[in-house]
């Protein structure tokens, strides 16, 4: 890099920054709108992101699975019913609007998905669903079937590349600046239209189910611009995940443990705890309240010693076990989960109960779009995990695969048709210079914390602060802790000079991305003072429908944090009133 | 390190590794590092607990020994591949091949690297 000063530059008419899920689908649908497109990773090409680590389910209401799939959906489903049941699973503060959008294109999106090849391995109904609605197509399935129509219109690809930041100017975006890995070359990547498809910031937490490269970077870089995020208070929590072994940690028992199987939850006295939070139906209580049940048991004193709750099949007689298989669709096929044989890494898994805590695994918000995936810059859309409005509070179960693929085609077209009436402006010389700057000051001598441990300590206090259950207290302490390390990102220590994937440039860089994101989750949740979703608050622990049915708006410009209350807008689902027990709809 | 901290110690402190009864093993990490056709042996003595994977003893000597250590990975869960390493000759992904001995880790392919741990792999998108 020679002087910070960008070295290569590309045009296109739609830079859509990640390939994955919705990065494929939206670059696939720009594309067959005649725009040149250019998308952008991070990592690889079916080789990174999060579709890849899907188990499989992507929702499509049970009539159009009969009518269209030839499967035993039930005809009394409809994509009205659908969307009810994704308005309440939201816990109300989805924008039915975009629900109803999303549910009524979810059937050709799929049907598309296997035309083009991808196969159909099973179908499940998971928690929350009034029907069973998950179509079972592995993740790695739907990320090469993407790949291969990507690789087949000819759309350029630029992988192993980390955008910074977006460049704009008064009328909207013109593009960004990207660090190449393998070189370690600035880009300068012109456009008349952009596409935010990079997810969520689970990586931000120091147990999640995510890959490496979900560090909020798009969600980072549009704050960052001016861009309206919402719902941040809700990042969703997984709570059968593997504390330990080690190299499992982070690994999912299964997402819908209690759907398919028995399992006992139980703390460190033998307990089922979640006696005390859904009596009825116990483990088979939905995700967060799962997660919310093993958290509180954790942090009583009550959990495992590697910082979990226990999860047992011990009741269940041995000689069932040789059914597993019928037992996990998805990994968990055959004891392996994932990529792991199970035998290898925890030889007692029969016998023994497993360690499991929540971890973090989705972003139910995030960038505030309308139903053609604008944001309020021109220019600039967004799809996928990492927008807002289709989940509210908490997502379903197999509703992050339909995302993908629904508004993803939704981006693509927008952003085409926006770039073809939209004239190449001139990036302004001092933006590029500003954003260019950051990554040599990463890489000038520095007496600061080393990247490594600025990255421990946000994952420190996004763990301990700022995990499913928070309070008033540990949310201040959060922001001020915050605060602190925001003061030190500039003087990052980076110890290698060979630019040539260097992970500690990287991780700085990321480090920036996590710290901003984290900050807008901290303050959203210190505004909130109920209980609802996937954030549980332990000093107000009832969901308030009369005072908090609505979208906290968050933007962060100039160094200033406004966060504004916008009422939920009632369509089709009635808003209920009152106050309920956390959990109950 | 000099970072502010100021959050109260709550009971779960995730970022610890899990504490399990046995004591860590040590285990004696070779790795071919280097560029453009150049390379060495870096050596490192790394503490490993049972079920820890090849990926967690790379991470390890980045986080606490050398941060200087080329190496890619990404689903950490066996799905991805980029963390394609040989191990002891043979090559396999880091992140579901046990760190249960001595070992020498190297590019998965020599032709392919780029630097350290990290080789060129086959795009997907073509």
């Amino acid at each position: 890099m020679a002087e910070g000063t960008i070295e290569e530059e590309i045009r296109c008419d739609v830079l859509v920054i990640g390939t994955e899920g919705t990065g494929a689908r939206a670059a696939i649908e720009a594309a067959d709108r005649g725009a040149d497109v250019l998308a952008v990773t991070k990592g690889q090409v079916a080789r990174s992101g999060a579709t890849l680590t899907a188990d499989g389910e992507i929702d499509v209401d049970g009539r159009s699975i009969r009518e269209l799939f030839g499967l035993e959906g039930s005809p009394d489903d409809s994509p009205e019913q659908f969307a009810r049941d994704m308005v309440i699973g939201g816990d109300y503060l989805a924008d039915q609007r975009l629900v109803a959008i999303h549910t009524e294109e979810a059937p050709a999106r799929v049907k598309e998905l296997l035309d083009w090849g991808a196969p159909l391995v099973g179908f499940t109904q998971g928690p929350g669903h009034s029907y069973p609605r998950g179509l079972w197509i592995p993740g790695p399935k739907i990320a090469r079937t993407l790949a291969r129509q990507v690789r087949r219109r000819g759309i350029s690809v630029l992988e192993n590349t980390m955008v910074l930041d977006l460049l704009t100017d008064a009328e909207g975006v013109l593009g960004g600046i990207a660090l190449h890995l393998p070189t370690g070359k600035l880009l300068l990547l012109r456009s008349q239209a952009v596409i935010l498809a990079t997810g969520g910031a689970m990586r931000t937490w120091p147990l999640t189910t995510a890959p490496e490269e979900l560090t909020g970077d798009g969600l980072a870089m549009a704050m960052r611009c001016g861009v309206a995020v919402q719902e941040m208070e809700f990042p969703m929590f997984l709570p059968y995940t593997l504390v330990t072994p080690p190299a499992l940690r982070g690994v999912i028992f299964s997402y819908d443990v209690s759907a398919l199987l028995d399992v006992h939850a139980l703390n460190r006295h033998g307990e089922r705890y979640m006696a005390r939070w859904d009596p009825q139906r116990l483990e088979k209580s939905t995700r967060d309240i799962n997660s919310v049940g093993a958290a509180m048991e954790i942090r009583a004193g009550r959990g495992s010693r590697a910082g979990g709750t226990y999860l047992s099949f011990k009741h269940l007689p041995r000689n069932l076990f040789e059914f597993s298989a019928e037992w996990f669709p998805g990994n968990m096929r055959n004891w392996r989960a994932a990529g792991f044989q199970l035998q290898d890494f925890m030889p007692g898994f029969k016998d023994e109960a497993w360690e499991v805590a929540p971890a973090c695994h989705f972003w139910n918000g995030g960038i505030r779009i309308d139903e053609h995936c604008a944001t309020n810059v021109p220019g600039l859309f967004a799809a996928g995990e990492g927008t807002a409005g289709i989940h509210g509070a908490n997502r379903l179960t197999g509703n992050a695969l339909t995302m993908t693929q629904v508004w993803g085609k939704r981006a693509g077209f927008s952003a085409a048709a926006f770039a073809k009436s939209a004239e190449p402006r001139e990036p302004s010389g001092d933006q590029i210079q500003e954003m260019s700057a950051k990554v040599l000051q990463l890489l000038s001598p520095s007496s600061g914390p080393t990247v490594v441990e600025v990255r421990q300590e946000i994952r420190r206090i996004a763990g301990e602060a700022v995990w499913i259950v928070r309070e008033e207290k540990s949310l201040l302490e959060a922001l001020s802790a915050i605060s602190g390390l925001r003061d030190q990102l500039g003087a990052q220590r980076v110890r290698g000079r060979d630019l040539r994937f260097n992970r500690e440039l990287v991780e700085g860089l990321q480090n920036e991305n996590m710290l901003d994101v984290l900050e807008a989750v901290a303050r959203a949740s210190f505004v909130r003072q109920e209980s609802r979703g996937a954030m549980y608050r332990t000093d107000y622990r009832f969901t308030d429908d009369d005072r908090w049915l609505c979208n906290l708006i968050v933007r962060h410009k100039d160094g200033q944090w406004k966060i504004r209350e916008e009422p939920v807008k009632e369509e089709y689902v009635r808003l209920p009133r009152g106050q309920r027990t956390y959990g109950q709809k | 390190m000099c970072v502010s901290h100021g959050v109260s110690a709550l009971t779960v402190r995730n970022e610890t590794r899990a504490v399990v009864p046995n004591k860590p093993q040590v285990i004696t990490v070779r790795i071919r590092r280097g560029s453009d056709g150049e390379s060495q042996l870096a050596e490192y003595q790394v503490p490993v607990e049972a079920g820890e994977s090849v990926l967690g003893a790379l991470q390890y000597i980045y986080d606490h020994l050398d941060s200087t250590l080329a190496f890619t990975c990404s689903c950490r869960i066996g799905l991805c591949s980029a963390c394609l390493v040989r191990i002891n000759g043979k090559v396999f992904k880091a992140c579901t091949a046990l760190a249960d001995g001595d070992m020498l880790i190297e590019p998965y392919k020599d032709a392919a690297r780029i630097r350290d741990l990290v080789a060129d792999l086959p795009s997907l998108a073509g």
